[in-house]
């Protein structure tokens, strides 16, 4: 699969209950942010690398996640990979996949939007 | 107030703001879709980043010596362990050497203790042996050539098996130390990560409101074109210019603070740790291509000159009395300390590398030649192999490039007789090498001067140590093909 997707995606109309899972997989220090809409509250996923972090969604409105990385060394590229499962198992539209170039370190800030219906 | 009116006063409240940078992007595009205006808005924000003349470290941000220019510069001998997170997966790459018909086929096995690495060399291009073909005549060694062309399926493999140890103070397993990066890069960055979900929020929520009240538009598909207010396409416009430009700038304190956290250097600290890495090999060729059934075994040692690793880190923050293995985030600020008091030590990637190798020839080998005769022979035999290197860059600048690097290499290698039919007078061979490299870059060009001094000539290549025990060369290396 080509790992072309730009830092940002927003997924639109997920079912309710359906499953966020990310992970960045490669040679970089990660976290991520999860601001839930319902609650106003800011939750920290320390486990996204090498992941995967899932993530239910189970409330109405547009979360934010923001994922902060930092590719720390080694030449190889690091890749963000996220996709959305609906409660049936399908994979809800693109599956997301952002590379980061590997070599001198590189900070990255990626940002995914999830409207849930 | 109505909501749309409560948005333009947020969406102008942060446009007019002191902070907002002095970029004035392009409003939305009635061809585009907010998704696609999103894109463009941040690819603008940085591309007018770039001609504002804003410094490299902010735009491409790199921070540190990139670890593949320094791997690129290690001698022969220590990329025999580059650091195990280069592995790319569990199945290594096949690779064909064009010159001398080689395929490799390797297979990584990541395993609780350890990292095994299997490979099989396989020789597509049968060649006489050539301590064979050194001793003979031209009609012999041409005859030869002739038979080994005419030969089907002439078996010339390698197969070699690499180990490395991993643990908490030896190897350099990257992903063993992935939860303690994690917490270490969260406690000294959340603050500033806080800031960009906590300070965009009013934004986001403006435009998620805009959208939400046009339940006909969708954010990934639908064109501006089909939104039928003007106004409203204006106001979604403002909005996502506003969000982008912020999150921009909030984006760009974090990336300062990421910086500032030193952990960026968390990988050299683990390419720093002390190595030690186990290979065996065993051979089976045919009779004109050389011994068959002959096996290598090699231990090597490796770590820096500087003892500035993770090692080093865990002591110091240790010794000031909070655990990194346990609780890495309360160390945060002792790490930023460490990385910041030997930077240079950690950058410099001196490293120091002892190595054993033991090649055993099991049977004697004595070819014979389509002629009928048999000019040479080997005794069956043990050769000890004994090597110290000693390596580091040089001229490293602000950027983390360094102008060459050196390399410092002791060897000695003790033989058993060798001639056959057996010559009791043949005494064991002690054989010393020592060679020192210097290697210059010049843009993308290296140049490589050595110089290099054996305890007899004849160890040295024919044609430079008739009548010295030393010889010099220079050189000059450049990659025709460079990746775009």
């Amino acid at each position: 699969m080509a790992c072309t997707s730009p830092d940002f995606k927003r997924w639109t109309k997920i079912p309710r209950n359906s499953t966020y899972q990310l992970a960045v997989v490669g040679p970089a220090a990660a976290f991520a942010k999860f601001d839930n809409a319902a609650t106003s509250s800011i939750d920290t996923w320390m486990d996204v690398a090498p992941g995967p972090h899932m993530e239910p969604l189970g409330s109405k409105g547009v979360h934010s996640v923001f994922v902060f990385l930092e590719v720390v060394a080694g030449g190889a590229p690091v890749e963000v990979r996220a996709t959305v499962t609906t409660p049936q198992g399908k994979v809800h539209q693109a599956v997301f996949c952002h590379t980061v170039a590997g070599g001198p370190p590189t900070q990255d800030v990626v940002q995914h939007d999830l409207e849930v219906l | 107030m109505s909501r749309q009116t409560a948005v333009a006063c947020v969406v102008f409240g942060v446009l007019l703001s002191p902070a907002r940078p002095a970029f004035a992007q392009t409003p939305c595009k009635l061809s585009e879709t907010v998704s696609e205006c999103t894109l463009r808005v941040r690819s603008e924000l940085r591309g007018a980043a770039v001609e504002a003349g804003t410094t490299a470290a902010d735009v491409a941000k790199k921070t540190e010596t990139g670890l593949t220019d320094l791997a690129n510069g290690l001698s022969s001998s220590m990329k025999d362990f580059l650091p195990l997170l280069q592995l790319a997966g569990v199945i290594g790459p096949s690779s064909f050497d064009e010159k001398t018909g080689v395929v490799s086929v390797s297979l990584n096995k990541p395993s609780g203790s350890g990292d095994v690495q299997l490979r099989a060399l396989i020789g597509t291009r049968p060649a006489a042996f050539n301590p064979l073909r050194s001793v003979i005549t031209t009609e012999q060694a041409d005859a030869l050539d002739k038979a080994i062309a005419a030969t089907k399926n002439q078996t010339d493999v390698k197969f070699e098996v690499a180990y490395n140890i991993v643990g908490d103070r030896v190897g350099r397993d990257y992903r063993r130390f992935q939860p303690m990066l994690n917490r270490l890069f969260a406690a000294s960055t959340s603050e500033s990560a806080d800031r960009v979900i906590v300070e965009s929020r009013p934004l986001r929520s403006a435009l998620n409101d805009l959208l939400a009240e046009s339940p006909t538009i969708d954010f990934n598909t639908t064109k501006l074109s089909g939104v039928a207010s003007g106004q409203r396409r204006e106001a979604i416009s403002d909005a996502v210019i506003a969000l982008q430009t912020q999150l921009y700038e909030l984006t760009r304190a974090w990336d300062q603070a990421a910086v500032h956290s030193g952990a960026s250097l968390f990988g050299q600290l683990i390419n720093n740790q002390p190595q030690l890495h186990f290979t065996a090999g065993y051979s089976r060729r045919d009779e004109w291509l050389g011994p068959d059934g002959t096996w290598h075994v090699k231990v090597t040692w490796e770590m820096p000159r500087s003892g500035k690793n993770l090692n080093a880190f865990v002591d110091y923050a240790m010794t000031l009395g909070c655990d990194p293995v346990v609780a890495p985030d309360a160390c945060a600020e002792r790490f930023r300390d460490f990385v910041t008091r030997y930077r240079r030590s950690i950058e410099s990637g001196t490293r120091v590398a002892v190595s054993l190798a033991v090649d055993g020839r099991p049977n004697d080998y004595q070819p014979t030649l389509p002629d009928g005769t048999t000019p040479f022979g080997l005794r069956k035999g043990t050769d000890l192999t004994f090597a110290a290197d000693l390596g580091g860059v040089i001229g490293v600048n602000d950027s983390g490039k360094a102008d060459g690097r050196w390399d410092v290499s002791a060897q000695y290698q003790r033989r058993g007789p060798v001639k056959f039919p057996v010559d009791d007078e043949e005494d064991p061979v002690n054989r010393f090498l020592l060679s020192a490299t210097l290697t210059k870059k010049v843009g993308d060009v290296s140049i490589p001067f050595g110089i290099v001094f054996a305890n007899h000539s004849e160890y040295l290549t024919k044609a430079a140590g008739a009548d010295y025990p030393i010889s010099v060369h220079v050189g000059l290396k450049f990659n025709m093909f460079p990746l775009k």
